[in-house]
């Protein structure tokens, strides 16, 4: 198989995807995040619609990943478990968006 | 610039959509009806106490919100904080409850001091309703200067009226904030341990 076939190029960038992303809970998640500084857990449980279980599980995949850092804090003197996305999470986020494109491109510049 | 565009579309959703819940608690409208009573009491007895008695729910409108809507909500910082709009809405809302007070001083008569006060009210919620369309607060800048202004003017609203008009809001901020506390139980805050 050539490195020049594009057919390879184009199955090179599906593998590319990033899977923590890949989730839509967790790329639910990484928006609702990316347009915020920080947010609390119940905050992110009324805007996602996801259970406390299931945002907590995805929330420790994003932790582990390095896209997301989770801190215990005060708001108003109200103990909090605040999140916001990293830097590393922020970059994550944009090549995923890219590599998604280009696969989507692809896709439908083979079927035209 | 697409990607930023649709970035700040979800943030602006977003930021309505928080803003709009976080007033739907009907503290507001508890607030106000406390306000309107005690402007009926004063406008009725002429006792000065009852206009501060009015205004003494504004030094727990803090407290209200941390203890019963925070903590149901949850807490978010958005990326982009207090907006131009919001400076000049701040800006205009200022001058006209300097003006207000100034012309209630020069007029001196109580009718005198709360039709400029109406007038800035209405100002400043008219421009809260442009900026944020919470839809509420058009209703109140609306109902405060056909209150005051118009009513009281032509001598077809008693303080009674006002009196009942602040009770039934008074009611209503309270059927509000039962039905908020029922949609929005508070969570347990904090990730929980789902590993086997």
């Amino acid at each position: 198989m050539s490195q020049n076939n594009p057919e390879d190029n184009y199955l090179q960038r599906v593998d590319e995807i990033d899977r923590t992303i890949h989730s839509p809970t967790r790329l639910k998640i990484l928006i609702v995040l990316s347009t915020l500084v920080n947010a609390d857990f119940t905050f992110l449980t009324r805007t996602t619609g996801l259970t406390r279980g299931n945002l907590s599980a995805n929330l420790r995949k994003l932790e582990e990943a390095g896209y997301i850092a989770i801190e215990k804090g005060y708001i108003e003197r109200v103990p909090r478990t605040l999140v916001e996305l990293t830097n590393e999470g922020r970059n994550a986020l944009q090549t995923y968006n890219e590599n998604m494109r280009a696969v989507l491109d692809d896709l439908l510049n083979q079927n035209n | 610039m697409t990607k930023n565009h649709n970035l700040q579309e979800i943030e602006m959703k977003l930021k309505n959509k928080a803003y709009l819940t976080f007033h739907g608690d009907g503290i507001l409208d508890l607030l106000m009806g406390w306000n309107l009573i005690g402007v009926g009491l004063f406008l009725y007895t002429h006792s000065i106490i009852f206009s501060y008695i009015g205004l003494l729910p504004l030094f727990f409108l803090k407290g209200l919100k941390t203890r019963i809507t925070l903590p149901r909500l949850g807490h978010a910082q958005f990326r982009t904080r207090r907006t131009p709009s919001m400076w000049i809405i701040g800006s205009i809302g200022g001058v006209l409850l300097l003006v207000a007070i100034a012309s209630g001083f020069i007029l001196k008569d109580s009718l005198g001091f709360v039709v400029p006060i109406a007038l800035a009210i209405f100002g400043i919620a008219f421009l809260m309703v442009l900026n944020s369309g919470f839809n509420r607060v058009l209703a109140y800048a609306i109902l405060i200067p056909l209150l005051f202004v118009v009513g009281l003017r032509l001598r077809f609203l008693s303080p009674p009226m006002i009196i009942t008009v602040g009770a039934s809001l008074i009611l209503y901020g309270i059927w509000i904030l039962v039905k908020f506390i029922q949609d929005n139980p508070i969570l347990d805050e904090g990730i929980v341990d789902v590993s086997e």
